[in-house]
């Protein structure tokens, strides 16, 4: 390719990613989808990475120059690294500093893509081509909550509300289908401890509140699967156990 | 006296390719007596409890496909050496990244106490731990360290293939193909077969690469701002895609170095044509859209991926078998082929992975797959061409190497003892998970429901029998490795 | 294991052992005559093309038959009842009853981590399952025809346990 095509490619490149990289100044946008941003960055990236890739020229020979693989490849980590939250916040409150964080993204696909190529003929080409694919599928499902089509909610519409004595004979009944399968059938252990005598060691409000709040690996079974008076007849339930 | 680097002039070269393969090597033995420990906890032999059985899962499958990986590193690399030189450099820094991530695994499980599995399928290593949250970020960090090294390998790799055959032209067999005249006027060489196994697993290599430190970095930065909200389908999708393409190209790095070494005990050639050409154009595209089996009991992909699944799995099979498999019963046949160790090996390896596949396909067959997703039908099939394939064509490589340095080899005895060991043990224990598999045992339970615990003990006793097989087989081994050198030099 | 499981594993183990007695019958003849590469392989290669014809075939016929199979479709919308399922660590809550004879739906989803349905009929033997996925409803249509006892169990491993979560369920 000549020399003369080779240096409007790179000199557009630079400019369409520099312009773009400033877009959150010139629009003053905030509010944009987080899969939106990751297309973002993306075409920033390319224009990048193609900027990179014609910046260099190609020698004739076989060559293989170890130390610029480093660049090469450390880049679409950094550019990663980069997309830590932490980092955004610092860089979200003014949008000067959002824009050189894109400019950063620019040169770090640039310098991949240049890199790359200085290492080996052809591999720049690879180099881009990596990170250009990561920056677009991030955009499917990083940062970004699957549309939640009906969110979980208990079967039991039963009351809520714990009133009265404690019914053990329910309370055995919970007891046989949520908890049996790891702390045993009579309550004697398995996967989980053994909660024979458990009243000597929690009172009947420590076992609910341990039920409704407990340590990993046991499972939260409240408020989604059990409800208050479940809570209450099955801690009553385990008290009873011997 | 000659010096070292005039007999051995590529010194340099063997003493990377060693380092990775005993490294390999070392792990793998390491990982043989986890899973038989596994084994022997679902046959109720032991008791140690889930907890400890999921950690030892959870390293045993990333501890065996690492090295199996670091196996294949080793040979490939040392072969595409002598096709165009690279820099030692960069292959022991890969390598230095691959131990540390190692190290960093095992300790994320012991003493860690991870156990998410292998495939740390989001959200499970941050939701209902047992285990601390240093440990899961020790795995994801080791795992990410593994993945850079072997993406700093791969990058070697690909540069040095096309270097070697004029770029990607050259190194697909573009011209081999499409222009054979024109190809065979210009006097160049096409790549020996062993260089299509380092393209296909240099590219697709790179791309599973990228798939699994997005969606390591992502559950790193997860595990640093748990805020960060993650799709689980979409890491389901690159969680597969990049384990099913890592552990698939396992078989694809060790099929190189059977290409290689297999037409030398045969004294016969393995040639590249055209059609070997198009078969590994085949490989490169299927292995990489193959994934979506995984993601078949997933209703919630979009439906057309389904039958790409369906589709790429199948057509995955069409070049092994019809070409590599194929090729080298060929190559046997009314051959003078010297049966060694080594060639024994490589053979039973090609068995192996034809057997597999056809468990494969049958899994892979979408109203099959409702029956046999998840049971233990899947660690059958892949444990088939992973133990009864690769790790015996990597057995056969390292046989190959320290005969021929040697120049001894084995006798009938000890080959008959290995073989009974290793194929009948190794037999027994995969039939254990087929039988398993099809009467509907689930996978990666502690404790399996009837009739897994019956069928365990003998798979235990199978995989006792193979551990026996593999001891006799190290003892060879260090025997021939022990010998004095000879002058030769393959 | 019922008669459809028998007849893959049957088939399976026929696959396997005609390969293991082919592969070995190759190997044997290096034991007897040796002849030329140049003499074997354009025989091999005439043989190769009937090989991939042959499994061409094959997997043609196997994708067609296998598409009448695929449980994928628009059942979210169907008529019939439909049944909540949520999968936690380590439980399933659904109902306890499910009528015979009727295409049911699914809809399954998790609270947690990744879980698996897998509902094992009377016999013990695996006839359905979908991925539960935190997020995403999952529907899955059934048609029970035998009455009985059956049981989920979980088939995508969700930590310690995951071999300890079940859950049955009666169709009447």
């Amino acid at each position: 390719m000549k020399n003369a095509v080779r240096n409007v490619i790179c000199g557009t490149s630079t400019l369409v990613a520099v312009v773009l990289s400033f877009m959150p100044v010139i629009t003053g946008e905030r509010d944009i989808a987080i899969s939106a941003h990751h297309f973002d960055h993306a075409v920033l990236m390319m224009f990048g990475a193609i900027a990179g890739l014609s910046l260099y020229r190609s020698r004739s020979g076989d060559f293989e120059s170890p130390r610029w693989i480093w660049p090469a490849l450390l880049g679409p980590l950094v550019a990663m690294m980069l997309m830590a939250p932490g980092f955004y916040a610092i860089v979200d409150r003014a949008p000067l500093f959002h824009a050189f964080n894109h400019l950063l993204f620019v040169v770090i696909a640039g310098l991949t893509a240049y890199a790359g190529q200085r290492y080996v003929s052809g591999v720049g080409w690879a180099s881009a081509l990596m990170l250009e694919l990561m920056a677009v599928a991030a955009a499917f499902g990083y940062g970004v909550a699957p549309a939640v089509a009906s969110a979980p909610t208990a079967v039991q519409a039963t009351s809520s509300v714990a009133r009265g004595p404690a019914d053990l004979v329910h309370g055995r009944q919970i007891f046989a289908q949520n908890c049996a399968a790891c702390h045993g059938a009579a309550g004697q252990g398995g996967m989980g401890p053994s909660l024979r005598n458990e009243h000597i060691r929690k009172g009947e409000v420590a076992a609910a509140a341990w039920i409704k709040k407990p340590a990993p690996p046991m499972p939260a079974l409240y408020p989604g699967v059990l409800n208050e008076k479940d809570v209450r007849d099955v801690a009553a339930f385990v008290e009873s156990l011997k | 006296m000659t010096d070292a680097t005039t007999v051995f002039p590529d010194r340099r070269a063997r003493n990377v390719m060693w380092a990775y393969i005993t490294t390999g090597i070392a792990i793998f033995g390491l990982m043989v007596l986890v899973g038989l420990g596994m084994r022997a906890e679902q046959a109720q032999w032991l008791n140690y409890g889930p907890g400890l059985f999921y950690s030892l899962m959870t390293l045993h499958g990333a501890g065996m496909i690492t090295s199996m990986v670091l196996c294949g590193m080793g040979g490939l690399w040392y072969l595409m050496n002598r096709e165009r030189a690279m820099d030692p450099g960069i292959a022991w820094t890969a390598y230095a990244f691959m131990t540390i991530g190692v190290v960093c695994v095992i300790a994320s499980v012991w003493p860690g106490g991870f156990g998410a599995s292998w495939t740390f399928l989001y959200p499970l290593p941050f939701v209902g731990a047992t285990w601390p949250s240093w440990a899961t970020g020790a795995f994801l960090i080791g795992l990410a360290l593994i993945m850079f090294g072997w993406t700093v390998w791969c990058t070697q790799l690909l540069g040095c293939v096309l270097r070697a055959y004029g770029g990607l032209r050259g190194a697909t067999g573009w011209d081999l193909v499409f222009h054979h005249a024109r190809f065979e006027a210009s006097g160049k060489a096409e790549p020996p077969p062993y260089a299509f196994a380092a393209l296909v697993t240099a590219v697709d290599g790179l791309l599973a690469a990228a798939g699994g430190m997005l969606v390591g970095i992502a559950l790193i930065v997860h595990w640093l701002y748990p805020g960060v909200a993650i799709d689980p389908l979409w890491a389901k999708n690159l969680t597969y895609f990049f384990g099913h393409t890592f552990a698939n190209l396992t078989i694809y790095m060790a099929i190189g170095l059977v290409y290689y070494a297999l037409p030398k005990y045969a004294d016969r050639e393995w040639h590249t044509s055209a059609v070997l050409a198009v078969a590994w154009w085949g490989t490169l595209l299927f292995v990489a859209i193959a994934y979506f089996h995984h993601l078949y009991m997933d209703f919630a992909q979009p439906q057309a991926v389904q039958y790409v699944g369906e589709v790429a799995s199948y057509l995955a099979a069409f070049p092994p078998a019809v070409v590599t498999i194929f090729g080298g019963a060929l190559l046997v046949y009314r051959s003078r082929l010297r049966w060694t160790m080594g060639s024994m090996f490589m053979y039973a390896g090609l068995i192996g992975w034809l057997i597999g596949g056809i468990g494969a396909l049958i899994d892979a067959t979408v109203p099959i797959n409702v029956s046999l997703h998840n049971t233990l039908w899947v660690p059958a099939h892949f444990h088939t061409y992973l133990l009864e394939g690769v790790a015996l064509f990597i057995l056969g490589w390292v046989f190959w190497n320290l005969e021929t340095h040697s120049g001894l080899t084995s006798s009938v005895r000890t080959r008959w003892l290995t073989g009974a060991g290793i194929f009948g043990g190794g037999g027994i224990l995969l039939l254990g998970w087929y039988v398993a598999g099809a009467d509907s045992v689930p996978r990666r339970y502690a404790a399996e429901p009837a009739p897994g615990p019956d069928i365990a003990a003998w798979a235990s006793i199978g995989a006792v029998i193979l551990v026996i097989g593999l001891i006799i087989c190290c003892v060879e081994a260090i025997r021939l490795a022990k010998s004095p050198r000879t002058e030769t030099n393959p | 294991m019922n008669s459809h499981s028998a007849a893959i594993l049957v088939g399976f183990l026929l696959c396997a052992g005609a390969i293991l007695i082919a592969m070995c019958l190759i190997a044997s003849t290096t034991h007897d005559t040796t002849e030329p590469q140049s003499v074997v392989q354009p025989k091999g290669y005439r043989l190769r093309r009937g090989w991939l014809w042959a499994l061409a075939a094959v997997a043609i016929v196997a994708f067609g038959i296998s598409l009448a199979g695929f449980p994928y479709g628009k059942p979210a919308e169907a008529d019939g009842p439909h049944f909540k399922v949520f999968a936690y660590q380590y439980g399933f809550q659904m109902p306890p009853r499910i009528p015979v004879n009727t295409a049911v739906v699914f809809d399954v989803t998790s609270r947690d981590v990744n879980h698996g349905f897998g509902i094992y009929d009377p016999t013990n033997h695996l006839i359905s399952q979908v991925q539960a996925m935190p997020g995403y409803v999952n529907h899955l249509a059934v048609t029970f025809t035998a009455k009985g006892h059956y049981t989920v169990r979980c088939l995508e491993y969700c930590g310690i346990a995951h071999a300890a979560m079940q859950e049955g369920f009666d169709v009447q």
